[in-house]
């Protein structure tokens, strides 16, 4: 094997954060008193891990404004469902709308900021996130077009690199497409990445991590501003 | 004046033919119009052009037509993960899909519903979406020519109507905000039926343009 595949396997054994860290660290993201949709994955964990001192108003785009937590058993209602179709609660003051206002919202932007799941993002932005090229059955896009083409701030919360330990950071995607330089923002178990006109910028590693060791498992290249900080979860 | 309220489902769809195009409300597993699928499957129509977001969860809403093989042609945007029955039908190719992004589903719809021709979008621009769509610069953005989706029958779920006197239904919270609202609105026929057997509600069928639906619920 090697040297550099030797390394890169050592990496891939590395401790990561976790599925609910990364969506901890996502929270932070959030403004106080942004208009929110959260999408399928480890977005939809982030709702549990909102810091205390915010509050946000999240968007379910079959129809809802002011989504609470998620239903406990007994207090299930299934004509109350969130876009994962869980039985969820109403925050006061919550309201339901058709499916047309619902996109209205997130094409319209008027949704401060959207998360949403992805397999691959490129150095520009683009997102692909529907479909697995060469995977059984048809896909589905659902909202994620909508939301990709209108939120004001758009975030990407995925691990750093597929089960095989293929980048998901690429120079161009090779999956099919979800939106063309859509993505702010990328959270994954390794890094905090923004995409600017530049380039992809490095804001912040996961503990024990140091830069060149994140850049060996992304397909593009990462910009570092200085000193990068270690991802700080509270 | 046409005959709205029936006493049962069978006599509902009785004059829906074959190769009708159908428009379903209902997101998921909530508030899809199982009674009046189930009164199609009894019926056994076929050649089925079938507009709604999912196809089906197992057996539930459009699964059993799926395994009828009733529908060949569906628009959704998001077959779900336990469409097994659509899944098989389209891997057979006995059903073809066209998938659109779901806000894009509604928004033409409702094109359809308000006398629209189409409509421009950056939604789907540079995807799979956009083949074969015309395409233009407008507002400095790349856009797609969507065109309306047309349907001759809207099956809708209420939660309770005023079937005797008028033609009124109402819904309830995420049931109906699916697509109902938006789907009814087209010059369809819009046949509603209530979601429990038993319950007061007779069962209504709407005609267009005379119907006020699912005023906006309270949380």
């Amino acid at each position: 094997m090697p040297d550099s595949a030797v390394q890169e396997k050592a990496l891939l054994d590395k401790p990561r954060l976790t599925r609910e860290q990364i969506a901890q660290r996502a929270a932070f993201e959030l403004p106080d008193g942004a208009y929110v949709n959260l999408g399928w994955g480890i977005p939809n964990l982030i709702a549990d891990y909102l810091p205390k001192e915010i509050t946000v108003y999240f968007h379910s785009e079959n129809g809802i404004l002011g989504m609470g937590r998620r239903a406990k058993p007994g207090e299930e209602d299934y004509d109350l469902v969130d876009a994962m179709k869980v039985p969820v609660t109403l925050i006061p003051g919550a309201s339901f709308f058709n499916q047309a206002d619902a996109h209205l919202m997130t094409r319209g932007g008027h949704l401060d900021v959207a998360v949403l799941g992805g397999f691959q993002v490129s150095e520009k932005g683009n997102l692909a996130n529907w479909k697995i090229p060469g995977a059984k059955g048809s896909g589905g896009i659902g909202g994620a077009m909508d939301i990709a083409a209108g939120a004001k701030k758009l975030i990407v919360c995925m691990e750093h690199v597929t089960k095989d330990g293929a980048p998901k950071i690429v120079k161009k995607c090779t999956y099919p497409l979800t939106g063309l330089e859509c993505v702010d923002t990328i959270v994954t178990d390794l890094a905090v990445i923004d995409v600017q006109p530049q380039g992809l910028v490095l804001r912040e590693v996961a503990p024990g991590w140091i830069p060149a060791e994140v850049q060996k498992l992304t397909g593009a290249a990462l910009l570092t501003k200085g000193r990068v900080p270690e991802i700080h979860l509270r | 004046m046409k005959k709205k309220v029936y006493s049962n489902l069978d006599e509902i769809v009785a004059d829906v033919p074959d190769g009708a195009r159908i428009m379903f409300g209902g997101f998921g597993g909530a508030g899809f119009p199982n009674n009046l699928i189930q009164a199609l499957v009894r019926k056994g129509v076929k050649n089925i052009t079938a507009i709604s977001n999912n196809c089906g969860t197992r057996d539930g809403e459009l699964g059993l037509m799926f395994k009828n093989n009733q529908i060949t042609h569906i628009i959704a945007s998001f077959p779900g993960p336990h469409a097994n029955h659509f899944q098989e039908r389209f891997a057979a190719e006995e059903v073809t899909l066209e998938l659109v992004p779901q806000g894009i589903l509604c928004e033409r719809m409702r094109a359809a519903a308000a006398g629209l021709q189409g409509f421009y979008t950056t939604v789907g621009v540079g995807t799979e979406v956009a083949e074969g769509k015309e395409e233009r610069v407008l507002e400095g953005k790349r856009c797609i020519l969507e065109k309306p989706i047309h349907a001759d029958f809207a099956f809708i779920k209420a939660h309770h109507g005023h079937g005797r006197k008028d033609d009124h239904c109402r819904s309830r919270r995420t049931r109906s905000p699916g697509f109902d609202r938006t789907g009814a609105r087209d010059d369809a026929r819009n046949l509603c039926a209530p979601y429990r057997a038993g319950e007061r509600t007779p069962l209504c069928r709407i005609a267009p343009y005379r119907r006020k639906l699912c005023s906006t619920s309270r949380a």
